[in-house]
């Protein structure tokens, strides 16, 4: 009997742990909510005397464990802030960040999930539930680095208020060659139009078909074969802002012109899109994979010479060639058709929203403001971006600034080493590289950079326009939009390609069903909906 | 023991009046049973954690359903939100693409069910033909092994294989002098490719249950079948297929109750613009709505309402099968 007793209990200490574990995961977050109500330093470091304890949940690149990267090693040293790292894989940041907040377990700090993840609707929806602090008051007081550039630049505070006048996040203020792009750009192989004598890059949608009916049948390539895939992408996604700007249009769905918001893919622009693709497409100078090939598959036809036309963000990520010989390959310029007789081009605002938010049970929200508002001043961005000295770079002359790259590494291998020093790689970080960074050593500027700039400058900047500002909804306006949109982009998503491929032969009847269907799914009141998001936003300019 | 008891009982029956008499009997018999537990406690303990798991995992969490009428806010909990009735499944019913999803969703699960069933239950029936030995274990290993390779990994061969500039089989196609075809851009061929993709992925691993099945047939009916004269044919037919019967029967009632839950995984990954109109499913279209749109009681209402379905379909077929076959799960 007795050792029964002890069986007993055995089994009901087993069933009680399990019972533990499976609770012991909300138990665990409510210890360290308690208010840290120690005062902030306002300038200097470190910005607390006692160190402060806090979670930070942000998408991990897999280059190094967050805790180990010495940029973040020596920050928390100078700040006395010390952070436990949830960073799930980039992959799948998406899907952990929002069940942290489905859950209710949600970190101190939101680190770099950028407006895809973090987006302007779950802004607004979590900053009015509470979850996320209003930041307004703190930039104002912890913030020096990031209210001076709000101030030289209005359009961000315009860009980052939210309907109910609150901040929640804090953006990502680009500088730099490529941060006007909306993507990366579309590039022309440039050997093959040495090969044909093609001077320049077109200027006209019937240029662009000229020179890819060239590609295809001259054997740019010069193997002999007529292996030469003219245009390629995949799934449209890259190329597709580019090519519409061509036909008067600036984004796939929602733009203003002129202060009147519509929705480009139902009108007359469109169609011209869709016929000028479609006859790509059936003459064979658009791939005929694109809309079901992955990126492997594109590479790889980049390495064998295959391509004539491709977007990437630089064009030796496809073609496998060096920065040098990259420099041959230009960027597609804007174009003009009958649709479009002026050039414009997609333009970037330069402003990247969500990178950052505090939540409701932030120990400290001064500390964390201000542990974020470093890195909008030029010695903190070049913090985050490069480490501190003694890894990807050295001091020469520490008082006179001076400064040079490790030794030991390769030039080619530092944007790697980068990765695993710092997480501002591969990560929508907050901060502003609005500066220049300072020279390091005597490496200026590459060949490459030089390039980007004056292509970037000449084709983009001089046409570039913003298609639609970044705005918020307000809750009621996000529940009517966001029905719609869901159904809306699987349609002209699914269309695009029918028409495009002549799966559903692009004739009047066709087109007058699609701009019904599109009717149909509400579209007027979805562009209702923009329109005034649109007004407010203009006004909040005035 | 239990005589004993009831000898007492007997002897206090008589003594106590009649009123006392329901009450005492339940006392007794609670008594029972808590003595019957006792003494085989083992048992108990053993489905203990079965038990807790299920308490745990899947009954514990039922109560997050509610939040499909309600509209659920993370910051007031699932307690805390507001009700808002049945708008959520008005708002799924009403969707523009409804009634495509409902289509592509029980197009896909029984085109897998006619195809995907039979064949496990031919394979396990010709493998048990065979003599056991390195060939039976080698079709074997042969079979399984798509069953342990990652659905990721599966769709890249398949997108790999069936590409028109390199795939292997529109290589194929173009050496026997056929034109080659862009398969994975064509929305008639998407559910042949998804099924049959899945009927090599499963196969082998489905067909191990019916294995098990006939490794219990008696071996002396196969011998006096073969002394009666019967083929070998004969005896697949008359002999081991009655065996697989009941087993076939569970499986097929448990398969109808899942018809209404295609998992989204496969699906996402072969999904292209091009065959959409026939891989947009349930699954795929509450993953986007639910986890990367955010919308969790909408997300939770569609699920529910696949989940009616499915139990509803599984009570019926249950019962159907009861009345028909005398096999049934409960």
């Amino acid at each position: 009997m007795k050792r029964n007793k002890r069986f007993l209990a055995a089994g009901l200490l087993f069933s009680t742990t399990l019972l533990l574990a499976a609770c012991g995961g909300s138990s665990a977050s409510e210890d360290n909510t308690q208010a840290d109500t120690q005062e902030v330093a306002k300038e200097g470091f470190p910005f607390v005397e006692e160190p402060i304890k806090m979670t930070l949940m942000a998408p991990g690149t897999g280059m190094a464990e967050w805790e180990d990267m010495p940029t973040m090693i020596e920050y928390e040293k100078m700040t006395n802030i010390d952070l436990d790292y949830t960073t799930p894989p980039l992959s799948d940041f998406s899907t952990k960040f929002n069940l942290a907040f489905a859950s209710g377990d949600v970190p101190h700090i939101i680190f770099g999930p950028g407006s895809d993840v973090l987006t302007p609707a779950l802004e607004v929806d979590y900053g009015q539930q509470g979850l996320l602090l209003p930041l307004n008051d703190l930039i104002d007081e912890y913030a020096p680095n990031l209210k001076a550039a709000m101030e030289e630049r209005p359009e961000i505070k315009q860009s980052i208020t939210t309907t109910d006048g609150n901040i929640y996040t804090l953006p990502r203020i680009n500088g730099g060659a490529s941060s006007t792009w909306i993507r990366g750009p579309v590039w022309i192989n440039g050997d093959w139009m040495d090969a044909l004598d093609i001077e320049e890059a077109p200027k006209t949608v019937d240029e662009l078909y000229d020179m890819l009916v060239r590609f295809k049948t001259e054997d740019p390539n010069g193997n002999g074969k007529a292996d030469e895939i003219p245009f390629t992408d995949v799934k449209m996604d890259s190329t597709r802002p580019w090519l519409l700007s061509a036909f008067g249009i600036k984004e796939w769905g929602i733009e203003e012109h002129d202060g009147v918001v519509r929705y480009a893919p139902m009108t007359e622009n469109y169609y011209g899109y869709l016929e000028f693709m479609n006859k790509l497409y059936s003459e064979g100078l658009l791939d005929q994979e694109v809309f079901s090939q992955a990126d492997e598959q594109k590479k790889a036809k980049g390495e064998n010479n295959q391509l004539g036309m491709f977007p990437d963000w630089f064009s030796f990520f496809t073609t496998g060639q060096t920065e040098e010989e990259a420099i041959n390959n230009p960027m597609m310029g804007p174009m003009t058709s009958e649709y479009s007789k002026e050039p414009i081009f997609p333009m970037s605002t330069g402003i990247q929203r969500g990178t950052f938010a505090i939540t409701k049970d932030n120990p400290n929200p001064a500390a964390s403001i201000r542990w974020a508002d470093y890195f909008y001043s030029q010695e903190g961005y070049d913090f985050l971006n490069r480490g501190p000295a003694g890894y990807l770079w050295d001091w020469v002359d520490e008082e006179g600034g001076a400064r040079e790259y490790n030794e030991d590494l390769e030039a080619s291998d530092r944007e790697e080493y980068r990765g695993q020093i710092t997480p501002d790689y591969g990560v929508t970080t907050p901060g502003n590289s609005d500066y220049e960074l300072e020279l390091i050593g005597d490496d200026g500027k590459s060949d490459f950079d030089l390039f980007l700039e004056s292509e970037t400058e000449e084709k983009i900047n001089q046409h570039g326009e913003v298609a639609f500002p970044l705005v918020y909804l307000t809750g009621e306006e996000q529940e009517t939009v966001s029905g719609i949109e869901v159904d809306l982009q699987t349609y002209i998503r699914n269309s695009e390609a029918q028409f495009i491929t002549g799966q559903l032969p692009l004739d009047d009847e066709n087109w007058d069903n699609y701009v019904s269907t599109i009717e149909k799914m509400g579209v007027e009141e979805y562009v209702t909906v923009y329109q005034s998001a649109y007004d407010r936003w203009a006004e909040a300019g005035e | 023991m239990e005589k004993h008891v009831e000898k007492i009982t007997n002897i206090r029956d008589t003594t106590i009046g009649k009123e006392n008499l329901e009450k005492t009997r339940t006392k007794t018999n609670w008594k029972d049973k808590a003595k019957k537990i006792l003494t085989s406690w083992q048992l108990y303990v053993l489905i203990l954690p079965a038990f807790l798991y299920f308490l745990i995992f899947h009954y514990g969490p039922m109560y997050g359903v509610q939040i499909a009428f309600k509209n659920y806010m993370p910051s007031l909990g699932i307690w805390g939100s507001p009700w808002v009735g049945m708008a959520h499944f008005e708002k799924f019913f009403d969707s523009y693409y409804f009634w495509d999803l409902l289509k592509n969703t029980l197009g896909i699960s029984i085109y897998s069910l006619v195809v995907g069933f039979p064949i496990p239950i031919m394979l396990a029936l010709a493998l048990n033909e065979v003599k056991d030995g390195a060939f039976k274990k080698m079709v074997q290993t042969i079979t399984y092994a798509p069953h342990f390779i990652s659905t990721v990994v599966i769709v890249g061969m398949i997108i790999a294989f069936l590409s028109p500039s390199s795939g292997i089989i529109n290589h194929g196609l173009g050496a026997l002098g056929f034109e080659t075809k862009a398969f994975m851009e064509d929305p008639t061929w998407f559910k042949s490719i998804y099924v049959l993709s899945g009927v090599w992925q499963s196969t082998g691993w489905s067909s191990v249950i019916y294995m098990a099945a006939l490794s219990g047939v008696d071996t002396q009916l196969h011998e006096a079948a073969t002394i009666d004269g019967a083929s070998r044919l004969q005896r697949m037919w008359y002999i081991n297929l009655p065996v697989l019967v009941p087993t076939m029967v569970i499986l097929l009632i448990m398969n109808f109750g899942s018809i209404m839950s295609v998992g989204h995984e496969k699906i996402l990954l072969m999904q292209n613009p091009l065959n959409m109109t026939s891989s947009n499913v349930i699954s795929t279209f509450t993953y986007q709505q639910g986890l990367l749109d955010a919308q969790y009681s909408y997300a939770a209402a569609i699920g529910l309402f696949n989940s009616v379905i499915n139990a509803a379909l599984l009570i019926v077929v249950n019962k159907i099968s009861r009345k028909v076959s005398e096999v049934s799960l409960w």
